[in-house]
């Protein structure tokens, strides 16, 4: 379990533990025979064997040779298995880079078009650092959060000990009551979107909470689109 | 074109039309690019580990593979249960009328959406406006592609127009309260404010 630094609505802050909410598939994939299989990569079309290699043995029309030789096919390595790999950079003619390369960041607006170019910013993740996740004052109700923001994430926390127990259980049950959901924001001022690590997505989060008798589910719902259309869209 | 979501409500079919909406339509969205001493695109490549190859795109392809490291093709393997029982593929939901049924807001915050998508009324019935209109939530099953694990979709009506919201149930589990020590009793017998200090 992993942790973070949150607040209470009244400012006071802990450390809890979370976990992602993951979807159990129902099935695994089988061979005919009922016996294990792995997912691989493999080798399909090895260098030297792409269409520009065979013009450049065969000439343009190569269909016969095709046909006759299977030049396209080295049966020593199609089909060879692929294990770990290192990226590396090639060079616009091709060649690897051996120095790091310069790195921009290109914004796209939603037209597709290129709007700017500029260094990248490092930004850094701010769920467990010293000014903690704190409530803001958008509170909305369940129905209302569901028809403004899709939720492709959720995380569940968790206490570590009784006064965990006791804080989030608190927290769970005054936002069950209300049937509300709270926007949690992080930063110095407790509005920036949260950021799980260095560079990562930018989520914005609603706080949601469930209370069975002492039992109690404290979701942290993150969003990275609201429900809406596109403007061009009617 | 793609055939229609059609939702079967209260006995009554209704039919939407769809288009999948996802983050870059609505927003800017940032992309890196390695550029090279130049100022030219840099391409990513993988090295193998034994330096024998370097995969470029196009290069490599995924399968499934057996014990035996044989190569066994899509349409020959088969799925089963946690139980070892062969499961069936379920077929596209697309054009074939989906029972609905009314779900709340906290179901679908039990929702792990996957692919959001916009809908255009082609014929809806009445009943199932009048629900959406008011508020309403419904759920329904969705295969876009046949295979083995239909995703849940729910159906609601926003400011904005009607989504199909689809994904995995990801139902979290209750968190039992701490064990608590035990409270001392006050009026025990044996406690008395005779603290013993000869054990120092």
């Amino acid at each position: 379990m992993r942790e973070l630094h949150l607040a209470n609505k009244e400012g006071r802050d802990s450390t809890v533990l979370y976990v992602s909410m993951t979807h159990k598939p129902t099935h695994r994939t089988v061979a005919p025979d009922g016996g294990d299989v792995t997912f691989r990569r493999y080798l399909a079309n090895p260098d030297g064997f792409d269409h520009d290699a065979l013009v450049d043995a065969h000439g343009e029309d190569y269909a016969e040779a095709l046909v006759e030789g299977d030049p396209e096919v080295d049966i020593e390595q199609i089909g060879r298995l692929i294990g770990s790999t290192d990226d590396v950079f090639l060079t616009s003619e091709g060649k690897v880079l051996h120095a790091p390369p310069r790195i921009v960041e290109i914004l796209i607006g939603p037209d597709g078009v290129e709007k700017e170019r500029r260094n990248p910013v490092n930004e850094e993740g701010n769920v467990l650092v010293e000014h903690a996740l704190r409530h803001t004052k958008m509170r909305l109700k369940r129905d209302k959060v569901v028809r403004r923001f899709v939720f492709g994430r959720t995380i569940q926390l968790r206490h570590s000990d009784g006064l965990t127990y006791d804080f989030l259980f608190a927290m769970a049950k005054e936002l069950d009551e209300a049937d509300e959901c709270v926007l949690i924001g992080g930063g110095k001022k407790g509005r920036d979107a949260l950021r799980f690590q260095n560079n990562g997505k930018p989520y914005r989060a609603f706080l949601e909470g469930r209370v069975d008798g002492p039992r109690y589910q404290l979701l942290l719902h993150l969003s990275e689109m609201e429900l809406k259309r596109p403007e061009d869209v009617t | 074109m793609a055939k229609p979501i059609v939702v079967q409500f209260g006995g009554a079919e209704s039919s939407f039309d769809f288009a999948k909406l996802d983050r870059k339509k609505l927003y800017t969205t940032r992309r890196r690019q390695a550029l090279d001493a130049e100022g030219k695109p840099c391409r990513r490549a993988a090295l193998t580990r034994d330096g024998r190859y370097l995969l470029q795109a196009g290069m490599t392809a995924q399968g499934y593979f057996d014990a035996a490291g044989a190569w066994v093709p899509n349409k020959a393997l088969k799925a089963v249960d946690v139980d070892g029982n062969s499961v069936q593929k379920h077929p596209s939901t697309l054009g074939v009328a989906q029972e609905a049924v009314l779900a709340t807001a906290r179901d679908l915050l039990d929702l792990k959406v996957a692919v959001t998508y916009m809908l255009e009324p082609l014929e809806v019935d009445a009943g199932l406006r009048e629900v959406l209109d008011g508020g309403g939530i419904v759920r329904l099953p969705m295969v876009y592609r046949a295979g083995y694990d239909p995703a849940t979709a729910y159906l609601l009506g926003t400011d904005n127009g009607l989504f199909l919201l689809t994904g995995n149930p990801t139902p979290p589990e209750w968190v039992e309260p701490a064990a608590t020590l035990a409270v001392i009793d006050e009026d025990d017998d044996d406690d008395d404010d005779d603290l013993d200090f000869d054990m120092f």
